[in-house]
């Protein structure tokens, strides 16, 4: 498409438009987007219009309202690639180049609270009223949440169950500080990651999931060149799960990834499955026939798995399984800090655990810990739990703490009878329910559940009654907020919710006074 | 229904206390080292104290754990390792041979059964052996 003489718009023309809705933003904005629409579609751009978008000063920042510098991006783009700039649309927001990095870095930080006084402070004129300050953690949960889901999209928990291909690379979200201490890993055995090659969707995603319960980090890769690429991207890994599947009449199959892996890193741990197959031989067998080649010597160690069951042999091979020296020398080794956190932890989730004390669950977590230790063929059962070495042994004890507190607390409740439930003050009550049929036990037994839930949250709310703040977070919970959620509805700042949940903490504390 | 009713009624239908301890616990093990230093010390104790404490409570654990087991070896009872039951106060176990009970209870208890108080009356020579290695 060409400019004809008769269409072009004269910048005379132009000018007194512009003069003509001068005091008008919501034109001169209005004008600027149609200016950028038509720009997007010409082949040839005007030059006039260009400048009418050039010249455009009514464009102001959504965030500090300030009119410097400010340009459209697309709202799905936010926290991702500010660097492009798009047309106006509903889908779009403005945003001068400081709020635009603030954004940026909170979405990929996750420190909401710090990237809004950055912003205040970088705006002075901007005032920090409690208005801004939401308006603004609005924008930045915003991001926070498309970060969320292009991670989830990443993880391959979009449906597919592998790596979608061209996303940009995000950082993970940082872990709790106990759980993720700096990695010392120096070696393929230290690594705690897994990567998972394979294009039959909910196979990758079984594989994933049964790693990760043991405690791994799981990458998944859906083909030949993705799973090269992650590797060599952030590899070694503990082990590398390969199906044979993976193009299987080529030579790029899953033996050509084994083989092209080792040849990277000769002391990376393989596994290829097959679990098409009867056995390693049928394997060979077929392997050799359709690609007309022998398994070569450098594949000789990686076993082939045609059961499911033959995992479990295979992850506990990769296990570092300690002993009860290892534990003794562990609790040794716990920092005060260390100690701190999980004793703590240990009595908070007590409180939920009739009978029991902060110290009973840390005392049961080192047994089951010494009784995985010295069974350990047997670590899975019921009451033993095997401490792998490379995990860190508080991150350890964490998990089983909580293991055990959510047990104990489940058996109680299911054992508790109706009758039980109520006290003896409760007669009049329990009266209510004596001719329900038994076919309507199951009604009865929600609505009795119900009412003894909704009892306790008065219990709890009452001990509050001096506490407004402390009450919102409460009710707030009750409801099934999330802690972002809370924040923006209550207006408080991450410092303050810290704080409430201390007094909380501290006025549910049935009084052994973080002991 | 929609996406946060559903949440809610999934939120009401939890145990309210859980709900609550779920939001409370978790924080913690995020804290930083100075965080929970200043928790404690809210609470009027001294970190230093609360933390070589808990250090205490684990290896009294460890302790009870090798007690028991040394007591059995001695007294000539047969305890394998994978027979060690899990019960809501502890472990049961009992002697292979002789059938006598023990229990190592994970609480302020301490560990008690038929199987700590006499010797095994299957393995009277070997739990003598044992005994005078000891000496």
């Amino acid at each position: 498409m060409s400019e004809t003489p008769g269409h072009d718009a004269p910048e005379s023309a132009l000018q007194e438009v512009l003069e003509v809705i001068k005091d008008n933003p919501q034109a001169r904005e209005a004008l600027t987007r149609l200016a950028r629409n038509v720009l997007s579609v010409l082949e040839k751009p005007s030059q006039n219009l260009q400048k009418v978008v050039d010249n455009s000063s009514n464009l102001t920042c959504d965030l500090c309202g300030s009119k410097d510098g400010v340009t459209l991006y697309d709202r799905e783009d936010i926290g991702i690639d500010l660097k492009k700039p798009t047309l106006a649309s509903s889908r779009s927001w403005a945003a001068c180049a400081s709020c635009a990095a603030l954004v940026k870095s909170a979405s990929l930080d996750r420190s909401v609270e710090s990237s809004l006084m950055a912003l205040f402070q970088a705006h002075p004129q901007l005032p920090d009223t409690e208005t801004n300050r939401n308006r603004i953690r609005q924008f930045i949960l915003q991001s926070h949440n498309e970060v969320r889901r292009l991670e989830k999209q990443r993880n391959g928990l979009d449906g597919n169950g592998v790596e979608p291909q061209g996303l940009p690379a995000l950082p993970r979200p940082q872990e709790p500080r106990l759980i993720h201490r700096p990695s010392s890993a120096t070696s393929i055995n230290d690594c705690q990651q897994v990567l998972v090659i394979g294009n039959h969707a909910s196979l990758t995603q079984m594989l994933k999931a049964r790693f990760e319960h043991n405690g791994f980090v799981v990458r998944t890769a859906c083909d030949w060149e993705n799973g090269f690429a992650v590797y060599t991207h952030s590899g070694p890994f503990r082990l590398v799960i390969i199906d044979l599947c993976i193009n299987p009449r080529s030579p790029q199959n899953g033996i050509g990834l084994a083989r092209t892996i080792r040849q990277v890193q000769p002391m990376q741990n393989i596994v290829i499955t097959a679990f098409a197959y009867q056995s390693a031989e049928e394997v060979q067998e077929h392997v050799e026939q359709v690609l007309q080649v022998p398994l070569t010597q450098e594949l000789i160690d990686v076993p082939v798995l045609t059961d499911m069951g033959e995992l479990n042999v295979e992850l506990d091979r990769l296990r570092n399984w300690a002993n009860k020296a290892d534990v003794s020398q562990a609790i040794q080794m716990l920092s005060h800090a260390d100690l701190l956190r999980i004793k703590r932890y240990a009595t908070v989730l007590a409180w939920g655990a009739a009978g029991w004390t902060g110290e009973d669950l840390l005392q049961r977590a080192v047994v089951q810990t010494l009784m995985g230790a010295e069974d350990p063929h047997n670590g899975k059962r019921k009451g033993r739990r095997r401490w792998d070495k490379s995990i860190d042994f508080a991150r350890h004890l964490a998990g089983a703490i909580e293991s055990i507190a959510y047990h104990w607390k489940e058996k109680s409740y299911q054992s508790c009878t109706i009758s039980e439930r109520f006290s003896c003050d409760d007669e009049q009550e329990l009266s209510r329910f004596e001719n329900v049929d038994s076919g309507e036990t199951s009604v009865l037994e929600s609505l009795i559940k119900e009412e003894e839930e909704a009892r306790k949250r008065v219990k709890i709310l009452e001990r509050f009654r001096d506490d407004p703040k402390a009450t919102a977070v409460l009710q707030g919970l009750f409801s099934g907020m999330d802690k972002d959620e809370i924040l923006l509805k209550e207006s408080l700042t991450d410092e303050e919710y810290k704080a409430i949940s201390r007094r909380i903490r501290r006025t549910l504390d049935p009084g052994d006074n973080g002991r | 229904m929609t996406e946060g009713r559903n949440k809610t009624v999934e939120a009401h239908n939890k145990d309210p206390l859980k709900t609550v301890l779920d939001h409370l616990a978790d924080p913690i093990l995020e804290m930083s080292d100075e965080e929970i230093l200043a928790e404690i010390r809210e609470t009027g104790v001294d970190p230093q104290e609360v933390a070589e404490h808990t250090r205490a409570v684990l290896l009294e654990a460890l302790q009870k754990f090798d007690n028991v087991n040394r007591r059995l070896w001695h007294l000539g009872h047969n305890i394998r390792l994978k027979d060690w039951q899990l019960r809501e106060w502890g472990y049961e176990n009992t002697c292979a041979d002789c059938g006598l009970s023990v229990s190592l209870a994970t609480s302020s208890k301490q560990p008690s059964g038929r199987a700590l108080e006499s010797r095994c009356t299957e393995n009277q020579n070997t739990s003598l052996k044992r005994d005078a290695t000891r000496k």
